[in-house]
């Protein structure tokens, strides 16, 4: 599966692992890889398998900041390969995620 | 079941009748296969037992008639034979037939044949009526689709994509498209672009489109600038885009007049911005988040402005150019583009090199994401050429209007299109309009950035300096705490036309009036330019001593419509 979560401290800190293509083909499996976890919990995705990702890729992402919290939210995004930390770039993303 | 029994042999037919009608069929009788041919329509049966060995047509020849009768219809055809086993079958089959039954008949095997067919006629009919269904519907969604598309097309047409400084190139994924590129002239005398693109493409996009091509197209018509307009379409899409949803756009503005280039890019891929030797001067690269996606108070509505030459060239684009990919599975990306940059000639259009090298680069690959491109010459000569003729002004009596904007008004709103709208209102200036506003807002630019801010055009003579100009007065303009500026006009109508007076006051220390005026000979393209566009356009200018009132007077006269 490209998606794929873990939690520890008792479901307060969330690893979302994406691997291969991040496009819309995932919608599903990505917004299932969160939807059990609270708004307050410390997400981080991990990008470092992710080979490309796509304009709906980054709606994705808005939609994991929406169900945690908005503005409020955390949100850490890693290991990102150039053409991916390019795209989030274009979109300004680092305004609105922790991209490390 | 409707069943055609097709026998010349009275005996046969009379124990079908009998096998027939025990299981309650209605039975139909024919006695060769030209009677059957003839009759199958009236008769319309769910099922035909058919002889073979028949006088004038046949049975095998009969079928094939009926069968061609039927079209899509499928009426199963049993034959009625003496043969048995492979034989039997083969000729049955080869002949068009469906299944065959032996004499002499046994009748279990008759209802077990007759109920395979029915299953498979249900079956069949099913399928055929299914297939209607899709049929009448997809005919039906074609007819909406033309029918959007004219609309979708009557709306995106609403720019100038015509100009002759404009050059763009718009390829659709789908029929409808995500990407929008529009031009509009703002009569301020310059022109705004948008170059966007809605995630996603197809109809859902296209829709979202709609409302910020009117937005676009109203505002700047209206004379809005360009990041009020921006802060309406992000309102709007927030409002109807779904979560997760955004647009990634380029939004610009070209003074003609001041030759300024002011630029917001929040999520489109690095444009162009090339001397006029195609010589890259900057990359305008996305600095914003895109629209929709934050709410207005935290959206970022700088500009970033630059100093713009003439016969310097813009382009834009959407990432289904970079990102368009060949069979191979490469992708254009941008290096290839500014190859096809450097190798443009400067008579050349950087659009139809691009779009043939991306040509050559796909092959027939289909294009899996909308492609735009936008290419601006800014030929300043060329840019909106006023459209002169027009037909008879309605009289109205001479007026006087005077407002007085305090700081807190100057901040908050932008004054200049509210006024304008209001001396539409008062006289109908129709082709003046342009002119006024340009009158207008460089009068009250003057007031506002000389009086009020007290910034110095003569840092306006570097190009670094230029962009730091507009950066101060944004700064200036937030920390505004006292002043004011008076405005009054006053309109004298005479039989063919008439005379605006225009005076503004603002509350500065006013400025030498004098070495303004001998400096204006001197540079003109650096500072000082607003006071020389006034006195090409009025009629008089004059300060007060002071220098910090000025007196216009625009006299204009109702042209002709000329043909």
């Amino acid at each position: 599966m490209a998606v794929s979560s873990t939690d520890s401290d008792n479901g307060n800190k969330v690893s979302i692992i994406i691997k291969g293509r991040f496009d819309f083909n995932d919608h599903t499996d990505f917004r299932e890889s969160y939807r059990q976890y609270p708004a307050n919990a410390a997400y981080t995705l991990d990008m470092k398998d992710a080979d490309y990702m796509d304009s709906s890729a980054l709606g994705m992402l808005l939609l994991l900041r929406e169900h945690a919290g908005g503005d409020n939210a955390s949100i850490e995004v890693v290991g990102c390969k150039p053409e991916i930390k390019k795209i989030l770039a274009i979109a300004n993303f680092q305004k609105l995620f922790e991209i490390k | 079941m409707k069943i055609f029994v097709v026998e010349d042999e009275d005996t046969n037919a009379l124990i079908l009748k009998k096998i027939l009608e025990d299981k309650s069929h209605e039975v139909h009788f024919a006695y060769n296969g030209a009677q059957a041919v003839a009759q199958i329509d009236t008769i319309n049966p769910d099922l035909i037992l058919m002889d073979i060995l028949m006088p004038v047509i046949d049975g095998y020849q009969a079928t094939k008639l009926i069968k061609e009768k039927m079209g899509e219809r499928f009426v199963p055809i049993i034959f009625i034979t003496s043969m048995d086993g492979d034989e039997a079958l083969i000729s049955c089959l080869e002949n068009g037939g469906d299944d065959y039954i032996s004499k002499p008949f046994n009748k279990h095997v008759l209802y077990a044949k007759i109920s395979a067919m029915e299953r498979i006629r249900t079956l069949h009919n099913t399928i055929r009526d299914q297939k209607q269904h899709l049929q009448e519907l997809n005919n039906y969604n074609r007819k909406e689709q033309i029918i959007a598309e004219k609309i979708f097309k009557k709306v995106m047409s609403k720019g100038e994509l015509d100009s002759p400084v404009i050059d763009s190139f718009h390829q659709p994924a789908d029929t409808f498209n995500g990407d929008i590129v529009m031009s509009v002239n703002s009569p301020y005398g310059g022109m705004n672009f948008l170059v966007g693109d809605f995630t996603g493409h197809g109809l859902a996009a296209a829709l979202c489109s709609m409302p910020v091509v009117q937005i676009f197209y109203v505002m700047s018509y209206k004379g809005y600038g360009i990041q009020d307009i921006i802060k309406e379409i992000n309102r709007k899409t927030i409002q109807f885009l779904p979560k997760g949803r955004f647009f990634a756009a380029c939004i610009l503005n070209i003074d003609v007049k001041n030759h300024k280039l002011k630029l917001w890019n929040g999520g489109m891929p690095d444009a162009y911005f090339l001397n006029e030797d195609l010589g890259i001067r900057e990359k305008l690269i996305s600095n914003k988040v895109p629209l929709g996606i934050v709410d207005n108070d935290q959206l970022d509505t700088t500009l970033n402005i630059y100093e713009i030459h003439q016969n310097d060239r813009l382009f834009i684009y959407s990432d289904g150019l970079v990102e368009a990919h060949n069979e191979k599975d490469e992708m254009y990306g941008q290096s290839r583009l500014e190859d096809v940059i450097h190798s443009c000639h400067k008579s050349e259009s950087l659009v139809s090199e691009v779009k043939s090298n991306l040509d050559q680069f796909i092959q027939n690959k289909p294009f899996q994401d909308d492609v735009t491109m936008l290419e601006i010459r800014c030929d300043f000569e060329k840019f909106n050429t006023q459209k002169d003729g027009v037909v008879a002004i309605p009289r109205t009596g001479d007026w006087e209007l005077s407002l007085r904007l305090d700081s807190n008004k100057i901040q908050t709103t932008e004054p200049i299109p509210i006024m304008i709208a209001v001396l539409n209102e008062m006289q109908e200036f129709r082709n003046h309009r342009e002119t006024l506003f340009t009158i207008v807002t460089e009068m009250y630019s003057n007031s506002l950035e000389h009086g009020l801010l007290k910034l110095d055009s003569n840092i306006k003579k570097t190009a670094e300096g230029f962009a730091k100009y507009y950066q101060l007065r944004e700064e200036g303009l937030q920390k505004l705490e006292k002043g004011f500026i008076k405005i009054r006009f006053r309109h004298g109508l005479h039989a063919n036309g008439g005379t605006l007076y225009i005076s503004m006051e603002d509350s500065g220390d006013g400025f030498d009036v004098e070495r303004a005026v001998k400096d204006m000979g001197v540079n003109k393209y650096h500072h000082g330019r607003g006071l020389a566009i006034l006195q090409t356009l009025c009629n008089e200018v004059s300060h007060n001593a002071k220098g910090n009132e000025v007196h216009t007077v625009f006299e204009w006269t109702n042209l002709q419509t000329e043909h």
